[in-house]
């Protein structure tokens, strides 16, 4: 008899569990759904790039393709050099990110080292480079890779994107630096590195993850341009997003082999973002919030 | 000089010099060029006029309608940039099974190219090709496959490219506020437990003074990017019909590359500078206040 | 350290120069610019080998998107570089480039004069100068659906309708009742009269100022004395004409402000529209089975007229030289090797410049369009822009938001057109 409130109870704190349980799943299944219906846009793009090119631009479109067909990519190969296109945009974003990031950790292991107060200026810097617009630049940038007569190569794309890139990567990498103790490069001088060496060997190794950071939203910003490769290249050194919206020109609306490209051109970025997605809130913020 | 900083100016160089030649370089091109009168081709810069582009642009109708329209542009984008990804922050901190795949998922739009993102909207809201008002007439939403004219009736064309802003950039604001979230401490929480406070007065009175300053970082780099937009807006719509959509860098662009009006477009782009570099110490300011309580 | 300083600077200072060398360097190259994806870009490609062996040149060709080949231009003449020798160029663009480019008067014989199709010359000659040899000329004209027009149903409901018989109509009303016919017609509840161009483009434009050729203009916005006229009664009757269109419910496709030449064809291969006026190599996809639904029904017919008979603004496309190029000399002799192969383009787009490629073209089927083309080019009101270096700024800052204001039902077109002589002026002056 005297256990019986005790089952109740415990009946009712389990009913409790269960309900908050359920609330708690309830939620996730909401959210899943939200998540799904959020990115269905781009789902949608994905579906209609495999679908024929009579069916990807129709009168009464469908979500979900009727038949599956690769035409749509077979055209994008036919049609533009897309492979020299992915190539040209991959070769500039990774070296002009290599040049800024190692130019910005250069630079910003001098200030956190040996001048502490200029560090500061480079949040300043870094907003006042990120308030350009850029199309304002485009006219005086264009004179100069002229001059130097870099019309439509890399070199003038990979230049661009790593001026636009280096304050960045030196203001993110202040960050890291101040955090390494100053008794790393003692230990290393004392073991006979000289300043330089003492930052390749022991300072680099220890900032990974502030490079690593620095390093994708720099390949981000060269990779999704398309302002400046508009306007610095033409053939040699077009790149993908240009390429991309060439299907649009005034006499066609190649709509199937622009979702293919398109796809083509974002999936891998995709997956690569995922795969390092931990790094990638703090260069959001400039690294003003840390994960 | 000391040693010690010549060896910063040393590590500094390089980087110094390129950011010099081709970073300040063009800056100081252009705010030189606001001052002249460029005109037509092969005949180089003009005489000094001093001001007048300044004025002129202040004057002019369609300056000041494309400085309203960016205005609307980041209020409106931004406004609902933080309420949903506030919203799916907060979702997703509840910490219910499978949170990670939701974050993953939600990821996917932060690394399209915004000029991707014009075009997929383009696509989608085209009215004739386009799927967003079919299924608006299929879910009995419309009465018309053409109800909605998403990108050339002058009512919607600026909310439409509104619409594919939000999409590409929540996932930003719903990351930052998610890392802001979780690095609240959990004994502020316990001890707002302790004082006996609801969920809503836990919320108001030690979720959001906590988020402050994360949200004032985020709204900060997305009120400057949302500002400088430029692929999405031409892609979508070229700023027209009727310049209903037109905003400051579509409409210096034209005048730039259409129109040939060095001298104006630079004005309009040092003043546009200006005005971000002014609202960007305003929220710096209210930043660094906060901190200090 | 210093050494190793030293040579970081130093390293980055010689591949920035040693890359600076490589692209001066060789001098036999021709660089030419074209639109990508255009009959240029086809044809230079196609002739790019019998060139080099002809004059030992390489051509090199850049190709970009169309708003590119004019930005691209602009900040080449602007800067004055040299990055290319020859340019294949659209019309509007000439006013505002030929400042900067090379006059090749002496290269154009009488002979090659008579050829080409009338008014292509005096298109490209400022102040006294000829700054560009016509590649190719193309209008607008009306395709429509054979197979409509034809069925016997249509045409007993179209005369009890109307009063008259259906077929390709040749005015402006009946150009307006065969619309609204197949557009409001239960048989085909998905098909369209015809559509009318809004969208953000200057094709918007040129497609209003075809109908303002046809009202009986002699000039377009503005008069050879400088008057402008755009508000005139030509001018203003054109845009009613099209704003009838807009508002007749069901004839015109929604969304006309989204509208241009594209999404024009898309829709007529589609098989949603029953007419359009289009540029008429259009045609040629329009009866291809890969591109469009359906091929071997559509017909070609000369642009309607107006009161004042059948009119167009021709869009003929021009090579340049810039006289910034070093090569102006084979630069000349790429243009007139070119000409002699101008029947590529009508192999590529279905259009040429040469009245003579036009007569051995437009005898076989698949190029049937192109009499009616040389009819409407021939037109006794087709007509030029005027040539104003002001003009890309004139039509999309006064003459694109007038067309957009009346099709939104926001202003009439008396007093859209007003207002767009309010900004022009303060452009002009």
């Amino acid at each position: 008899m005297l256990s019986k409130p005790n089952v109740e109870v415990s009946n009712k704190s389990m009913l409790g569990r269960l309900f908050r349980k359920n609330n708690k799943n309830i939620i996730g299944i909401f959210t899943v759904v939200l998540a799904l219906l959020f990115i269905s846009p781009y789902i949608y793009i994905v579906l209609t790039s495999i679908k024929p090119s009579s069916d990807a631009i129709s009168s009464s479109p469908t979500f979900f393709p009727r038949q599956l067909s690769l035409e749509n990519y077979v055209t994008m190969f036919n049609q533009m050099p897309i492979i020299r296109y992915f190539l040209n945009s991959f070769t500039t974003a990774s070296i002009s990110t290599i040049l800024a990031v190692f130019l910005g950790a250069l630079a910003a292991y001098g200030l956190s080292r040996f001048s502490s107060k200029t560090g500061h200026a480079f949040l300043l810097l870094t907003l006042c480079v990120r308030m350009i617009p850029m199309i304002s630049i485009a006219i005086p940038m264009y004179i100069i890779i002229n001059v130097m007569g870099l019309i439509d190569t890399r070199i003038a794309l990979i230049i661009t994107y790593t001026a636009i890139n280096v304050p960045f990567s030196i203001w993110l990498m202040i960050g890291f630096f101040n955090n390494i103790p100053k008794e790393f490069d003692e230990a290393a001088r004392i073991d006979g590195c000289n300043v330089f060496s003492a930052f390749i060997k022991v300072i680099l190794p220890v900032s990974l993850p502030g490079l690593a950071t620095a390093a994708i939203f720099c390949f981000m910003l060269a990779w999704n341009d398309f302002l400046f490769a508009l306007l610095l290249t033409s053939t040699n050194a077009k790149t993908a997003t240009v390429g991309i919206s060439e299907f649009l020109t005034a006499y066609n609306l190649d709509l199937g082999p622009m979702t293919a490209a398109a796809v083509s051109f974002s999936l891998p970025i995709m997956v690569f973002s995922i795969l390092v997605q931990r790094y990638i809130v703090s260069g959001m913020t400039l690294g003003a919030v840390k994960e | 000089m000391t040693k010690e900083s010549r060896v910063s100016i040393y590590f500094f160089a390089p980087a110094g010099i390129f950011m010099l030649i081709f970073l300040f370089f063009p800056v100081a091109l252009l705010i030189r060029d606001s001052f002249f009168e460029i005109d037509m081709i092969g005949q180089g810069r003009g005489a000094f006029v001093g001001l007048s582009h300044y004025v002129d642009a202040i004057r002019s109708e369609r300056f000041i309608g494309a400085t309203t329209n960016t205005i609307i542009y980041v209020v409106v984008a931004v406004g609902f940039e933080l309420i949903l990804g506030l919203f799916f922050a907060l979702l997703l901190n509840t910490a219910f099974k499978g949170h990670g795949i939701v974050r993953t998922i939600m990821l996917a739009p932060l690394m399209i190219a915004p000029l991707v993102s014009g075009l997929i909207w383009r696509f989608m809201l085209n009215n004739q090709f386009g799927i967003v008002n079919k299924l608006l007439y299929d879910f009995n939403i419309t009465s018309s496959r053409h109800a909605i004219q998403w990108l050339s009736d002058e009512r919607f064309s600026l909310f439409s490219t509104i619409i594919a802003d939000i999409w590409l950039t929540t996932p930003f604001m719903m990351l930052v506020l998610l890392a802001g979230l979780q690095g609240i401490s959990p004994t502020l929480y316990e001890s707002s437990q302790i004082d006996g406070a609801n969920k809503i007065q836990t919320f108001l009175y030690v979720t959001l003074p906590s988020l402050f300053p994360v949200m004032i970082v985020a709204v900060l780099i997305r009120t400057v990017d949302a500002a400088r937009t430029f692929d999405i807006v031409w892609v979508l719509t070229q700023g027209g019909p009727s310049n209903s959509s037109e905003v400051l860098s579509t409409y210096m662009y034209k005048t730039l590359t259409r129109y040939g009006q060095v001298g104006e477009s630079s004005a309009m782009a040092v003043m546009f500078i200006l005005l971000l570099l002014a609202i960007s110490s305003y929220f710096l300011f209210v930043m660094f206040k906060a901190n200090k309580k | 350290m210093k050494k190793i300083l030293l040579i970081m600077g130093s390293s980055l200072l010689i591949a920035l120069v040693s890359a600076c060398g490589s692209n001066n360097e060789d001098d036999q190259t021709l660089t030419v610019l074209v639109e990508g994806g255009s009959p240029a870009q086809t044809v230079a490609e196609l002739t790019k080998e019998e060139f080099e062996e002809n004059t030992g040149y390489e051509v090199i060709i850049e190709s970009v998107p169309y708003s590119g080949v004019y930005d691209r231009m602009r900040t080449e003449l602007t800067s004055g570089a040299g990055a290319f020798d020859v340019a294949t160029i659209d019309t509007i663009w000439l006013p505002a480039l030929y400042q900067g480019l090379e006059p090749i008067q002496e290269e154009i014989t009488e002979e090659m004069q008579e050829d080409l199709f009338p008014g292509l010359i005096d298109g490209a000659s400022m102040n006294g100068n000829v700054y560009g040899l016509p590649t190719w000329t193309n209008a607008k004209i009306l395709l429509y659906r054979e197979d409509l027009f034809n069925d016997s149903n249509n045409q007993a409901t179209f005369l009890e309708e109307f009063g008259y018989e259906l077929s390709p109509p040749e005015t402006w009303e009946q150009y307006k009742d065969v619309a609204k016919f197949f557009g409001n017609n239960d048989t085909y509840p998905e098909l369209y009269g015809t559509s009318v161009f809004g969208a953000s483009s200057g094709d918007s434009v040129a497609s209003w100022l075809d109908h303002v050729a046809q009202a009986g203009a002699e000039a377009f916005v503005i008069d050879e004395a400088g008057e402008i006229i755009v508000n005139d009664e030509d001018h203003v009757s054109a845009l009613e004409f099209l704003n009838d269109l807009v508002n007749e419910e069901g004839t015109v496709p929604e969304g006309v402000m989204e509208t241009a030449s594209a999404e024009t064809s898309e829709l007529f291969y589609n098989g949603n529209l029953a007419m359009m006026l289009a540029w008429g190599h259009f045609f040629v996809p329009a009866n291809d089975p890969d591109t469009s639904d359906v091929a071997g029904k559509v017909g070609a017919a000369t642009m309607i007229a107006g009161e004042s008979g059948i009119g167009v603004v021709p869009g003929p496309w021009y090579q340049v030289i810039p006289s910034s190029s070093e090569n102006k000399e084979i630069a000349k002799e790429y243009l007139l090797f070119l000409y002699e192969r101008n029947e590529l383009y009508a192999d590529a787009l279905g259009v040429a410049a040469r009245q003579s490629v036009f007569e051995a073209y437009g005898q076989q089927d698949a190029f049937a369009h192109l009499n009616e083309l040389a009819t409407t080019l021939n037109g006794e009101q087709t007509q030029n822009r005027p040539s104003t270096e002001k003009w890309e700024e004139i039509e999309s800052e006064a003459l694109l938001p007038a067309v957009q204001n009346v099709f939104s039902g926001l202003q009439t077109p008396q007093e859209a057109l007003d207002n767009a002589k309010e900004i022009i002026e303060l452009i002009v002056n």
